[in-house]
């Protein structure tokens, strides 16, 4: 080892060492694992590849009314719709395979890391970015033909694993993700209730009637056919819901608060097996 | 007469009117009318301060709006009332995110201290 | 037109809350001392109820209360677990002030009771 060598090696050991105050420093990959172990550990007697079902893979009575729904999914629809959507060409005889040349199968490919842009890209982003590029007016964000469109995705990337990626050598990547962390564990709204309040300790515990479901398992199924909303519906629009459940005003579908947020959380149900579009009270 | 009892009262009143002069339209409203504009736009001003850090709550755009509204029908007490409570909102939504700013897994989920 | 006394104090008011509008920090907003504890049971037990003001029973199992949650703990013995009515209506203001970790939303310092149905719930709840 040269002269240089030794002295990093000892300066490495030594500030290994040598304690440097309040630890802030843990790793997205350390992080994933603490989160997927302490569900883990909080509901044991729940199969790993369950918790993509969310609260009906801890509550055993809606899992039964939930089960029945399943036989004739209200999501059908929205699947044939999409599909119809896929395959129809734009104004400019193009369609979205020509975007996509892996589609339909590409739920698992987002969210992801745009160098280009600068920030998260989001899969009902690229569908927009898609249309634009063709002439086409883009879509709304929170139901609608995004949704049938979506549906049809899920559905065809069903089976597919969450593989979100943070590129180690973008910085700008890991702030979005750290952006998407401190949204995540923020206190917001009149309520003062942050996500992890209903969705990490007190998950598994009845809001009155309801099941709260816990975060591992939150990102699988979108889009979802919500029996309150009697409609399809997009994550970004449960995340708006969710924000005015607690008093807090809603930010942008696709605008950058949520982009990040998806882009932690789904990268927190790394691992998981994709099965939307989901059916859910 | 300016020296009488009565004539203070008028005199002080006149002077701080004048003080108010700069405040542009306000002087032309009946103090209660003004004091209820003054009270929205501090309202509108908490509640922007609150949406510049992401912070705002979502009934306090609803609650100004209503408030103008009882303005509008004269009925200056309840607009007032309605505006101060939207400006607390700001105020504490404001607070709120700044506070959690370094907001960040639970010591239950991830000890960083270890 | 003649000011008169109401004139003069609106004035003042307008003057005062003019000096206001640069705002500062907000006053310590944790329980007032001066708020009186005297409230109606009985009108805390509606708001303790209602979905759209207290709903403790979201979260707390309370007697007579239908389908209660299970988040927090149930609501009895309460005068065996706080030493004073004051404690009880602090920790209903703002849990968070005991406990930065508390999931309860603080119903007195958010403003999401007003000054009387927080004494109203207070009253109730000191009752359990």
């Amino acid at each position: 080892m040269t002269k240089h060598g030794f002295l990093l090696a000892t300066l490495v050991l030594a500030g290994a060492t040598l304690p440097i105050g309040p630890v802030t420093a843990a790793t997205p990959e350390e992080e994933q694992a603490a989160f997927q172990a302490y569900f883990k550990q909080r509901f044991p007697n729940v199969p790993e590849d369950e918790f993509k079902n969310g609260t009906y893979a801890i509550d055993p009575v809606t899992r039964e009314n939930w089960e029945a729904i399943e036989e004739f999914p209200p999501y059908e629809n929205a699947i044939s719709q999409g599909e119809t959507l896929w395959n129809t060409p734009f104004a400019d005889g193009q369609g979205y395979a020509d975007c996509f040349p892996d589609g339909p199968a590409i739920m698992n490919h987002y969210p992801r890391w745009d160098r280009e842009r600068g920030q998260v890209m989001t899969l009902p982003l690229a569908l927009n970015a898609c249309r634009t590029a063709h002439g086409e007016t883009p879509l709304k964000y929170k139901k609608g033909p995004i949704a049938d469109l979506l549906a049809y995705i899920a559905f065809e990337s069903r089976g597919q694993i969450t593989q979100v990626e943070i590129p180690q050598d973008d910085p700008r990547a890991l702030a979005a993700y750290e952006q998407g962390k401190r949204f995540y564990f923020a206190r917001r709204g009149q309520l003062n209730f942050a996500c992890a309040h209903c969705h990490l300790a007190t998950s598994g515990t009845k809001l009155r009637t309801e099941t709260l479901s816990p975060a591992y398992g939150h990102t699988t199924h979108w889009p979802v056919y919500r029996s309150e909303w009697g409609e399809m519906g997009t994550l970004h629009r449960r995340f708006a819901g969710c924000n005015e459940q607690v008093r807090a005003k809603a930010f942008e579908p696709q605008g950058e608060e949520y982009r990040n947020l998806e882009y932690f959380l789904t990268y927190m149900n790394n691992g998981l097996e994709l099965n939307g579009p989901g059916a859910r009270k | 007469m300016i020296t009488t009892k009565r004539g203070y009262g008028y005199g002080l009143a006149a002077g701080v009117l004048a003080a108010l002069l700069p405040l542009g339209a306000a002087w032309s409203e009946t103090p209660d009318r003004a004091q209820a504009l003054a009270g929205i736009e501090a309202a509108e001003a908490a509640r922007r301060r609150a949406d510049s850090v992401g912070g705002e709550w979502r009934d306090t755009a609803a609650m100004i709006a209503r408030a103008r509204e009882l303005a509008e029908a004269g009925r200056y007490p309840d607009a007032i009332e309605l505006a101060d409570q939207a400006k607390r909102q700001g105020e504490l939504g404001y607070d709120q995110a700044l506070g959690e700013q370094n907001a960040d897994f639970p010591a239950y989920v991830l000890d960083r201290s270890r | 037109m003649p000011l008169n006394v109401s004139h003069r104090s609106r004035l003042t008011a307008l003057l005062l809350g003019l000096s206001a509008m640069s705002s500062g920090p907000l006053p310590a907003a944790g329980l007032p001392d001066d708020l009186a504890l005297a409230g109606d049971a009985a009108v805390g037990r509606e708001v303790a109820t209602d979905r759209a003001k207290g709903n403790c029973v979201a979260c707390h199992v309370m007697a007579g209360a239908e389908s209660p949650g299970t988040i927090g703990p149930v609501l009895v013995s309460i005068q065996t677990r706080f030493p004073s009515k004051r404690d009880l209506a602090a920790q209903i203001w703002d849990a968070t002030a005991k406990n930065p970790e508390a999931v309860m939303p603080p119903f007195g310092k958010h403003e999401i009771l007003t000054r009387p149905e927080f004494v109203d719930v207070v009253e109730y709840i000191w009752s359990l």
